[in-house]
């Protein structure tokens, strides 16, 4: 699992994740992810076109950012989720809470 | 360990694993191989890979309160057009389908992320049933294979 920042801007930081995110994959990533939550304080937009597999690991993974963040009236949106993963995520019931966009443009449009 | 039967369009496969996360690794690789041995579709091997992975991490995490090594078996069992997925372990007693299903909030920041493992299984598998026999707890999980 891999995480990589794409952008950095006032208003938002654009992260993307590839590989697994498993029980394996979050304890590659997982601390980085939410440092960079932690420190950012801003909206986030997570590409997740690249990561193959999501579990729950995962996902909580991303719905603790999205809390934390909403705290502050930000966001975190998922950009271009796989059909798999996209379903994990609405059969998780958190995508009511982690909007899933198709490309970083319509995402920045949520923000 | 690990045994199979293979017999035209059935196939079975048994593995075990002591009740640590190497071996949950080693486990699910030995399951992924065996699927994709059999050409099954993608998504069937992403649900089965999801199922597996949530109830095992549960029965590391909470089955045991010793520290002891417990051994945890599971049986892939492929037949017509389902994957039948059998989990057995002497951990204590539990029931996913008598978890209550996650409060839905119309706010992020009332919600939690309690249950989420065994709700992703209840809405991935097609058919599940528990039973507790003799100490064990014995977890069936049934998948279609469309593609």
């Amino acid at each position: 699992m891999e995480l990589k920042i794409l952008k950095t801007d006032p208003n938002f930081t654009h992260v993307a994740l590839s590989g697994k995110l498993d029980v394996e994959g979050e304890s590659q990533i997982g601390d980085e992810f939410r440092r960079l939550v932690e420190s950012h304080r801003c909206n986030f937009l997570v590409d997740m076109s690249q990561v193959s597999y999501l579990a729950s690991l995962g996902i909580r993974l991303l719905f603790a950012g999205a809390k934390s963040l909403a705290a502050e009236g930000k966001k975190l949106v998922v950009i271009d989720p796989q059909q798999m993963v996209e379903e994990t995520l609405l059969n998780s019931g958190t995508a009511k809470f982690i909007p899933i966009t198709r490309d970083a443009s319509e995402a920045a449009a949520l923000l | 360990m690990i045994g199979g039967k293979d017999s035209g369009m059935s196939a079975v496969l048994h593995l075990s694993m002591e009740n640590n996360p190497p071996e949950l690794v080693r486990l699910l690789q030995k399951a992924n191989g065996f699927m994709e041995s059999r050409s099954l579709p993608a998504a069937a091997v992403y649900k089965a890979n999801l199922v597996l992975e949530e109830i095992l991490t549960n029965i590391l995490k909470y089955a045991f309160t010793d520290s002891d090594a417990h051994r945890v078996d599971v049986q892939l069992a492929l037949r017509d057009r389902e994957l039948t997925i059998q989990i057995m372990d002497d951990g204590l007693e539990f029931d996913p389908l008598a978890i209550p299903g996650p409060e839905m909030k119309n706010s992020i920041l009332e919600a939690t992320e309690g249950g989420l493992g065994v709700h992703l299984v209840r809405q991935t598998a097609d058919a599940i049933t528990y039973r507790r026999d003799a100490s064990r707890n014995i977890l069936t999980m049934t998948l279609g294979l469309q593609s």
